[in-house]
């Protein structure tokens, strides 16, 4: 395989750049963690890299997006539901997906507001 | 109007003669709007060049034989219009990520091995023999895996899959599919035979869904489906209480 086999159609660039995604995530979390192990020991340097965290967090955010749209568009793909003894249609199961998401995103959001008070 | 023409770029490899793969072009009459790649090829190997080789049978989608890359896309030549691709040329190349034993034909021994693997056959415990009659399916029992059985074992999906390129000791797309096939089929009774090589560090866990074979399939069968299906499947029977039962 020539290293630059990702460029050969839209598909692969596509599927490339999702996979790429969860790398800007994973350091989001692991810069998270390291907040959150250090808190208790010297709450005043937290405050300080809070706002390059936040600045990190916007970067992160459209990675987040892209990534978290196509994996739940493959949900409808990967699940194989029976209701009643009738397959669910992939389209009920992307839609539920993306629903449960968007119901989770506020309920947190809102916990946020709230513990933030 | 002067009589239309198309140029077919083929690939020729004699391991004989030749250290790489190089290109031939070859300038052809396109008298037929109905002709396909594969019509080129027949052409040029009774009135240009009889020393092609290349690989076919039925001519019309159903043996799997004719799969090349066409223009960098994996496809049935049988089922390649030239009308689709004139005035520009047409590169015909063997299939991707296969070691080619000829000009366009592919050495698909290791899809072979793979497909035998899964044991892509009807499995009982305990035969029915043939006089206790039919053994009957619903609609909807044969609607589960109808799909999966319409692979032709083409192989364009191994050429189009990166993950196979890459390490060619992957399962594959057509395989899983096939394995699925039989696995959801209410007559078979060889899901335990097949986990072994479905779970296998070089099964399904080995797809990170690029989702090309799916594409590329000229039958509409949905490999990615297949293996991330089963991965939910091998994961439940893991997690769930009573969830390697029979």
């Amino acid at each position: 395989m020539p290293a630059g086999w990702w460029t050969r159609n839209r598909h692969y660039f596509l599927y490339t750049v999702r996979e790429f995604t969860s790398l800007p995530l994973a350091i989001w979390l692991l810069w998270l963690l390291w907040d959150i192990y250090n808190a208790p020991h010297y709450q005043a340097m937290v405050k300080p890299a809070l706002p390059a965290f936040a600045i990190f967090s916007i970067i992160c955010l459209p990675f987040a997006l892209y990534h978290s749209w196509t994996f739940l568009s493959l949900a409808g793909t990967i699940i194989h539901l029976k209701v009643l003894d009738r397959p669910v249609s992939s389209r009920v199961i992307v839609a539920s997906q993306f629903a449960a998401w968007i119901g989770a995103s506020v309920v947190i959001g809102f916990l946020l507001v709230w513990l933030a008070k | 109007m002067a009589d239309k023409r198309i140029t077919i770029r083929a690939t020729r490899y004699d391991p004989e003669k030749d250290k790489a793969p190089r290109v031939q072009s070859y300038d052809i009459p396109f008298p037929d709007e109905s002709m396909v790649v594969l019509d080129a090829l027949n052409y040029i190997k009774s009135n240009v060049d009889g020393s092609l080789s290349y690989r076919w049978s039925c001519r019309m989608g159903i043996c799997g034989s004719c799969g090349m890359m066409v223009n960098g896309t994996p496809k049935l030549t049988c089922n390649a219009f030239l009308r689709d691709y004139w005035p520009r040329s047409i590169t015909v190349q063997p299939l991707n990520n296969f070691p080619i034993i000829r000009d366009l034909v592919i050495d698909m021994e290791d899809f072979m091995h793979k497909l035998k693997s899964i044991k892509p056959w009807i499995i009982r415990q305990q035969e029915i023999p043939l006089g206790a009659g039919a053994h009957y399916q619903t609609s909807e029992q044969i609607d589960d895996y109808r799909q999966f059985s319409e692979c032709i074992n083409c192989m364009l999906c191994y050429a189009a899959c990166p993950v196979y390129g890459l390490n060619n000791e992957f399962l594959g797309p057509a395989a899983t599919a096939l394995a699925r096939r039989y696995n959801l089929d209410s007559r078979d009774q060889g899901l335990k035979e097949r986990l072994p090589v479905l779970g296998d560090a070089e099964g399904v866990w080995e797809c990170s869904f690029v989702g090309e074979c799916s594409v590329v399939c000229p039958k509409g069968v949905d490999p990615a489906k297949a293996i991330q299906q089963t991965k939910l499947d091998t994961t439940m029977r893991f997690v769930l209480p009573y969830g390697n039962r029979d």
